[in-house]
């Protein structure tokens, strides 16, 4: 690396510190926001000392609406991710052995999928979900959250996968196991943490998915995003619950991407592209 | 023993192709099934069944106002948020890259932007640009400045959409970027650097020429999705000012989903495909030319 001058290193980390403070701000605010009584949400300048008060996260912990939508958002995410590792799995394990063009043109396909923008398919499910009666079910929208998953998922594991030697499959076919022997009590084992991080991947964008969730669901199956515009009713916003429900909502992803934060952009990197 | 064969390639078909024909099941077909609605004077407003009628949506569209304005909005949140996420994305992993001593917990800082729900980060922005309850105009006192009324007045709201889409999206641009950045070889700088070159200049004639394939793959990624920004338009402006923020895909909702035309929205979001792949033409060209997925 080349010498910096003393101005440059500086300026890099007067920038950097003006960055980092312009990201932690706006997150910072909201959770003060939740703590602060009606009262001193609204005072004058900006309070930065008051009394914190646990009263929204409370009143919102006995809304008996708001606990259906952290449970359906669990049981959506949850159920997304394991439909999802059934396709992902044997899949990721294929593409490994595959090289050149059929590898490539496999990634590529699935990469394009999950880049294309929902609102393309919302009508259209909604349109045949009210006509076969799949509306405001979880398994409507696990269905659905599959063509981002799957991809998602085949993305993250790719790399984690490709580390595993492929002289293994040779040993274990020349040892009388079968590819799904192979898959399934050799190689697994060996990528769990993989299938761990695009698992944690998977599930961050269903719980965090707004746009079908909307539509999809109706009363019985509301999840958290959906549940938190609710809040912004016709009495006016109850600033106070609505900052408590974005902590609830965004405190668990926010853990899970300091976890995998390794993974989380390799699969995006792993397909390098050609300088 | 001697029966070993090696394992044919075709052997694994049957382990990929469930998730490819699963995935092409589940978009292809509605995007066929929106082809068939647009045609289709499909309404949930109406007591009238549906019935076929051409192309009379589409031709309605041109008579639109409200549809014709929401496509250059819709550029605009393509090309001013890309260009700044790319720009200001650039100049953070270059500094992530220096390793800075005490300037670590930055890359922890910029996971959380990439994993809280859009639809928290509008809310977020909601409150702070909202007066008195929010921070941002208050922030804007204390250096002297006169903050606008920035969710009410039409361009203003604009520009909050855009401050809102480069907080949120610049995190993850900087760390594809500085990922591509760990890999590129030191030799390059080493010989810049015996040649005399300052950091500046490494900077500009090293390391940005060798991040030109990363930066427009990720420009384009980024250009995909910024098509499709919906939950920040729902939550901070709701598409207001009178529909100043409205976009191609955020027109699409309402028509559908608010006043119930569906053959009508459908229409629409098959102008919005067409967009798109307006998009993914030129995107699978430079894919196919210059990505490699061999390891």
């Amino acid at each position: 690396m080349q010498r910096r001058s003393k101005l440059t290193t500086t300026l890099l980390y007067v920038f950097g510190i003006i960055y980092g403070l312009a990201i932690l701000g706006p997150i910072a605010w909201i959770l003060l926001l939740a703590l602060k009584n009606a009262l001193d949400a609204f005072a004058y300048p900006p309070l930065f000392i008051f009394e914190p008060t646990f009263e929204h996260f409370i009143a919102i912990f006995e809304d008996p609406e708001f606990r259906l939508a952290f449970s359906n958002s669990v049981i959506i995410a949850s159920g997304s991710v394991a439909l999802a590792m059934v396709f992902a799995i044997p899949a990721t394990f294929a593409i490994t052995i595959m090289r050149g063009r059929a590898r490539r043109n496999s990634l590529l396909t699935i990469l394009l999928i999950r880049m294309v923008p929902g609102m393309i398919y919302l009508l259209p499910y909604f349109v045949f979900y009210s006509r076969i009666d799949l509306l405001d079910t979880h398994i409507g929208l696990i269905i659905i959250y599959l063509i981002f998953c799957l991809p998602l998922i085949v993305w993250t594991l790719v790399p984690v996968w490709g580390a595993v030697p492929l002289e293994l499959r040779e040993s274990g076919m020349i040892d009388g196991a079968s590819l799904w022997q192979i898959l399934f009590l050799i190689e697994l084992p060996l990528v769990r943490i993989g299938i761990i991080a695009s698992g944690i991947v998977a599930f961050i964008f269903a719980w965090n998915e707004f746009l079908f969730a909307l539509v999809i669901t109706r009363k019985k199956v509301v999840t958290l995003p959906v549940i938190i515009t609710r809040y912004m009713g016709y009495e006016g916003y109850e600033w106070g619950k609505i900052s408590a429900a974005a902590v609830i909502i965004m405190t668990p992803v926010v853990v899970f991407g300091f976890l995998i934060q390794r993974y989380m952009i390799t699969g995006l990197t792993a397909g390098a592209v050609k300088g | 023993m001697a029966s070993y064969q090696p394992i044919p390639q075709r052997a694994y078909l049957r382990y990929l192709s469930p998730s490819i024909v699963v995935l092409l099941l589940l978009t292809v077909l509605p995007v066929l099934f929106t082809l068939y609605l647009s045609t289709s004077s499909l309404s949930y407003a109406s007591p009238r069944p549906e019935r076929f009628i051409g192309l009379r949506n589409y031709d309605r569209l041109l008579d639109d106002i409200r549809f014709l304005q929401s496509i250059p909005v819709s550029l605009l949140f393509i090309v001013a948020p890309v260009a700044l996420q790319l720009i200001l994305g650039f100049f953070v992993a270059v500094i992530m890259n220096e390793r800075l001593p005490g300037m670590r917990w930055l890359r922890y800082v910029l996971v959380a932007p990439m994993v809280i729900p859009p639809i928290v980060t509008g809310l977020t922005w909601r409150v702070l640009f909202t007066p008195k309850l929010g921070s941002v105009n208050y922030f804007l006192s204390l250096i002297g400045l006169d903050g606008p009324s920035w969710l009410t007045d039409a361009n203003w709201a604009l520009v909050a959409i855009v401050i809102v889409a480069v907080w949120g999206w610049t995190p993850f641009v900087a760390l594809m970027f500085l990922a591509a950045m760990q890999s590129f070889p030191d030799e390059l700088y080493e010989a810049a650097r015996i040649d005399g070159g300052t950091w500046v200049q490494s900077v500009r004639h090293v390391t940005l020429p060798l991040l030109k394939p990363t930066l427009t793959f990720i420009g384009i990624l980024r250009t995909m999705e910024a098509l499709g920004i919906f939950p920040i338009i729902y939550i901070v402006t709701a598409g207001g000012p009178a529909a100043a923020t409205e976009t191609v895909n955020f027109y699409a909702f309402v028509s559908g989903f608010s006043y119930l035309k569906v053959g009508y929205a459908s229409a629409i979001i098959v102008v919005f495909f067409f967009m798109l792949l307006l998009i993914i033409g030129p995107t699978m060209r430079f894919l196919l030319r210059n990505f490699q997925v061999d390891s």
